[in-house]
């Protein structure tokens, strides 16, 4: 039974044609960021290559000596303001001093803070035992638990190689793809009930040994596997665009290695972070297609279900609120750093509650979902019936 | 076979679409006979359980059809008004979606399909999408998507709508064949169908039931009924404000009026043989 709703969703040249455009753009969208990220000048690109093919890879003095050499010799140049504006100046990666400047002032900066990382994580861990002990000894049990786990997060940390982590970080912070699931997710699922309506077939299948449960158990894992599908194809290919566009080779390199992430409870390399973010994205799809079964199920009228979930779908990112799925795909803002909620005095991450919450929430909708579709008999309800009754009503 | 209705009401805030309507069914035709807002599908989601009426129940064989509902709908077919199904999926592939749906043995479905794409004459058509079909070709796969359970009951809503003449004819005979070992039911407001195939007709009218008399009965009780009148074109528009015409034709610069009506319109009106069409306008009224 799967097989032929996937078969009802999938068999419709329209959404094809919709998909097919959506990544095009979606495609589009990332190589036009990527021109962006590079800016307009070859000769600084390729200065940037350059230097970047001597000191990417695990650290050596020489690697860091070069950086900090030039970029001093730089700044004193710059500094001193007796420089030529001249291009093509011989001596210079990009072809003239204030270019070298910027260029290894970028290195400088990056490299600067993977390289003392763990001295800077030093400091925040040192208070954190204080304060364990601190807190321990006035008997705030809740503190104590709190500074304790900052502790076993934040222990431990080193980056033991530079990689350019700026295309990794325009991968985490992308979030077009997943406008055009939304509303690839909305053409699907808005009719996936609302469609029975629509073509005679709700009494035919009321009438069914399995028109009850089974159907709508069906839809809704049809549904689920849509959404994945959907996702998955997006998601995969931003990461494979961004992996060319961007030149990615960071991915085996700890998170916090971007600098954004300086503070991320999270302590995996970046491909393990990019795998947690796209779980979290693939949860706050599935919470989302199932407002839009559950919008299919109160209308019986496809027009009126697909503006139901337009709308809903614009009150949860525009007006969304603290706990909304739609904060599933930003949640790389929570990632970043270390936010608690106390729980029974514990401390418990906010992701964490907030990815426990939507798949409860997804549950709940999907029992609601399928305990609305076995109402017996549902009068069809289309968008040109309702007009009248309002306009009689008006009237009268 | 018995399906009994008793005393069905149904009654919304502000109108009672059926009232007080007692049946009782048994194997054959019954035409269900009325115009638009009657309460035919009304009465017919209440039969199927598709609607709980506001009073009365519905008895199968002897037992209130809710106390087992899943027993009950197994042994249904149904065709509804205007079905559309699924216009990206082949007709063969619909018939197994309904087989699945409707609990058939797998090993069965295939053999099952190709024998009821054969009855109702698409085996030439079987591969292609529903989306291609003409009505007619819809209305054929309706009636075998409603005979994969072989079902007791058939119910079919306005079956022969939108079918062209040899269509209806194919279908009145598919239909005769089916109500052997049957109940079938037929809501319709196309007389013809109906008249050489019910064994009764339920006349509905604004929900309740006026008669329910075999085709003979009721053409009979027309005798004296029906005449034929002769009008000037002039008078035309008089006489279809003022009486009841089944038919209108022209005869010789004059048109030829067929009037139901319990008295001669005219002096000169001549009484001729009703039909079943004559006593639908009859308790109907409608005029053309």
């Amino acid at each position: 039974m799967i097989i032929f709703e996937l078969k009802k969703i999938w068999r419709s040249r329209i959404l094809w044609i919709f998909l097919i455009i959506l990544f095009i753009l979606n495609v589009y969208q990332i190589n036009a960021l990527s021109n962006l990220a590079k800016g307009n000048s070859e000769t600084f690109n390729m200065a940037r290559e350059q230097i970047y093919s001597k000191v990417c890879g695990k650290w050596s003095n020489e690697k860091t000596e070069f950086i900090v050499t030039n970029y001093e010799n730089a700044a004193k140049i710059v500094s001193s303001g007796a420089y030529s504006t001249e291009p093509d100046q011989e001596g210079t990666y990009t072809g003239y001093i204030f270019g070298d400047f910027s260029l290894f002032s970028e290195f400088y900066d990056e490299m600067n803070y993977m390289y003392n990382y763990s001295e800077t994580m030093k400091a925040t861990l040192d208070n954190a035992r204080e304060n364990v002990t601190f807190f321990k000894e006035k008997g705030n049990k809740y503190l104590a638990k709190q500074n304790e786990q900052i502790v076993s997060l934040y222990q431990n940390r080193s980056i033991d190689a530079y990689y350019k982590t700026n295309g990794a970080y325009s991968l985490i912070s992308y979030d077009f793809s997943s406008l055009f699931i939304l509303l690839l997710c909305i053409f699907c699922f808005s009719s996936i009930f609302s469609r029975e309506y629509e073509t005679q077939m709700y009494p035919l299948l009321k009438l069914t040994t399995n028109g009850g449960l089974k159907l709508a158990s069906s839809k809704v894992l049809a549904a689920l596997i849509s959404s994945l599908i959907i996702s998955l194809i997006f998601y995969v290919a931003d990461f494979l665009c961004f992996y060319v566009f961007f030149d990615i080779n960071c991915l085996s390199n700890p998170i916090y290695s971007i600098m954004d992430f300086k503070n991320t409870p999270f302590s995996c390399s970046i491909g393990q972070y990019l795998l947690i973010m796209l779980t979290y994205r693939l949860i706050g799809i599935i919470t989302i297609s199932f407002i839009y079964l559950l919008c299919s199920c109160i209308f019986s009228d496809e027009i009126l279900s697909f503006c139901a979930c337009i709308a809903v779908t614009a009150m949860l990112v525009f007006k969304g609120g603290d706990f909304n799925p739609v904060m599933l795909f930003t949640i790389r803002d929570l990632h970043k750093k270390y936010t608690v909620c106390n729980v029974f005095k514990n401390p418990i991450m906010s992701h964490i509650i907030l990815l426990a919450i939507m798949i409860i929430v997804s549950v709940l909708l999907c029992i609601i979902v399928i305990a609305l579709s076995q109402r017996r008999y549902r009068e069809n309800h289309s968008l040109k019936k309702l007009l009248n009754n309002w306009k009689e009503r008006l009237i009268l | 076979m018995d399906l009994e209705l008793k005393n069905i009401t149904k009654k919304y805030s502000k109108k009672t679409a059926l009232s007080d309507v007692s049946l009782n069914l048994k194997n054959g035709v019954y035409a269900l006979l009325g115009p638009n807002g009657a309460g035919k599908t009304t009465l017919i989601n209440i039969i199927t359980g598709l609607l709980m009426p506001t009073s009365g129940t519905v008895l199968f064989n002897g037992t209130a059809i809710g106390k087992n509902m899943q027993e009950y709908i197994s042994k249904i077919g149904y065709l509804p008004q205007y079905p559309q199904f699924y216009k990206n999926f082949r007709a063969d592939e619909f018939l197994r979606y309904m087989a699945v749906m409707k609990g058939i043995e797998k090993k069965r479905i295939d053999s099952l399909v190709n024998e009821l794409i054969e009855k109702v004459n698409l085996t030439n058509d079987s591969h292609r999408y529903i989306g291609q079909y003409s009505g007619g070709m819809r209305q054929r796969l309706g009636i075998a998507q409603a005979l994969l359970n072989n079902p007791e009951i058939l119910i079919l809503d306005e079956p022969t709508a939108g079918l062209d003449p040899k269509e209806r004819i194919r279908f009145r005979n598919l239909i005769s064949q089916l109500s052997e070992n049957r109940i079938v039911i037929l809501a319709t407001h196309i007389v013809s169908d109906v008249e050489s195939i019910a064994k009764e007709v339920i006349l509905l009218k604004n929900g309740e039931v006026l008669q329910i008399e075999t085709p003979m009965n009721l053409i009979s009780q027309m005798e004296g009924k029906v005449h034929l009148v002769q009008c000037i074109p002039e008078k035309l528009e008089e006489y279809m404000n003022s009486f009841c015409i089944s038919n209108a034709s022209v005869c010789n610069d004059r048109y030829l009026l067929r009037i139901v009506s319990d008295n001669p319109p005219t002096v000169d009106a001549e009484i001729t043989i009703p039909n079943l069409e004559d006593a639908y306008l009859y308790y109907f009224g409608e005029l053309i």
